[in-house]
């Protein structure tokens, strides 16, 4: 059978046509700062102390989930562990790169790392739970400064104590975690500061790199 | 029943004084230049340095020393910062209403007239602790036209930081982990900020 392709290739170019109009004609609000238009954040492979080999790609998974709810763009994990394929670098020498250069190469305006340092099932002398600590921080690629940190600890009690349960915090958590990242700038803003000039870049002016495509 | 209006009174001083202990108002140690910071800046150009604009909020003023003055502050940190750097700064000699708007009106208007100078505004949203700090900046050439606009800022809530913002987070299970300080010193939000500016290669690159 005959796959109609230039069909398929012609409802592909326009759906991403109209996904591309949706995004620029999308209006995010203004006092979003971090959120303004084509922010890419990239997400380092987290640094895992603990014992549990999945805890990395659980919270690594988790906060792409949670960025892309929260309108960024994002370079995953799993594209970082490719990029540092391509480079012939370990992946957990990636964050050694200078944040200019780690932002230029991925194209990222905004690096993320994780270093978690809890995760797992607890057991305790009535009940038994589940725990997840980790140290989140974003990084202005171009400047490589501190912009975001928050480190963290969430433990719940639980009788079916297993490292599901800590999966399923994760999720959870994150997204809490997030909403202190967002959720500033929101207080911030609503003092009254116009922010309209922040978000509609000037003629001849791009402020920051690689907001507007 | 009739009820004591003294310990009314009383009530209301213990709230009043709790509070009071519950919210240490917060000031800032002198600024100083980072030892250490990763960036120089261009020293080519007159840099106007308009003091800083203060757009704290009540709840966010509250939580300050009466005697620390944000936006003094703030202009201080630049201007030590371009010190540092070996650029040539001044204040501005010329009247203009306290906003961007305001100062790009009295730069079109012919005021600054240093060829080559540039005037750099600024404005404080906030400063709550040592910890969370956000300003925007916009750089204006002597013409008035916008050259750079930023918003700077850091929210550094590690553990020890900023408690009263991470109540909110808390809620019942979520707390913050040990303390620890991984980015050193106490002034780290207001190095950060000023790192994001002055770190900025389009800053660079119109300083030069």
């Amino acid at each position: 059978m005959k796959l109609p392709t230039k069909g398929l290739a012609a409802a592909l170019a326009a759906c991403l046509f109209v996904s591309g109009c949706q995004n620029r004609a999308a209006v995010r609000p203004a006092w979003r700062y971090l959120q303004r238009a084509q922010t890419r954040v990239a997400i380092l492979p987290a640094s895992n102390l603990t014992d549990k080999a999945g805890a990395s790609i659980i919270i690594d998974k988790a906060w792409e989930e949670a960025l892309l709810k929260a309108g960024f763009t994002v370079v995953n994990a799993d594209s970082v562990v490719t990029f540092s394929s391509s480079q012939n670098i370990p992946v957990g020498d990636v964050i050694k790169i200078p944040p200019a250069v780690l932002g230029q190469k991925l194209k990222a305006d905004y690096i993320l790392e994780d270093e978690i340092t809890d995760y797992g099932a607890k057991y305790r002398v009535i009940v038994g739970g589940a725990v997840v600590a980790c140290r989140s921080r974003l990084i202005e690629a171009r400047t490589g400064a501190l912009v975001w940190e928050f480190d963290w600890v969430r433990s719940e009690q639980s009788n079916n104590s297993n490292n599901g349960v800590a999966g399923v915090l994760v999720g959870a958590l994150v997204d809490s975690v997030i909403d202190s990242m967002m959720d500033m700038p929101a207080k911030l803003a609503r003092q009254g500061v116009s922010l309209s000039s922040l978000t509609q870049p000037y003629p001849g002016v791009a402020p920051m790199a690689y907001r507007q495509p | 029943m009739a009820r004591c209006p003294l310990s009314k009174a009383l009530l209301a001083s213990v709230i009043v004084l709790l509070s009071g202990c519950a919210a240490p108002a917060y000031k800032p140690a002198v600024y100083s230049v980072a030892s250490n910071r990763p960036y120089s800046i261009p020293a080519h150009r007159m840099i106007l340095v308009v003091p800083c604009f203060d757009l704290l909020d009540e709840a966010n003023r509250s939580h300050v020393d009466p005697s620390f003055n944000p936006s003094a502050y703030v202009t201080g940190m630049v201007e030590s910062e371009l010190s540092a750097g070996g650029a040539s700064h001044e204040r501005p000699a010329f009247p203009f209403t306290p906003t961007f708007e305001g100062v790009q009106t009295a730069l079109r208007g012919g005021a600054f007239k240093h060829p080559g100078g540039v005037v750099l505004a600024s404005a404080v949203n906030h400063y709550m602790s040592d910890r969370v700090v956000s300003c925007d900046f916009i750089l204006y050439a002597a013409t008035g036209d916008l050259i750079f606009e930023k918003r700077c800022l850091c929210m550094n809530f590690g553990s020890s930081g900023a408690p009263e913002i991470l109540a909110q987070e808390q809620g019942e299970f979520i707390a913050p982990a040990a303390a620890r300080s991984p980015s050193g010193g106490t002034l780290v939000a207001a190095h950060m900020v000023m790192q994001q500016l002055f770190a900025d290669p389009d800053l660079q690159r119109v300083l030069q």
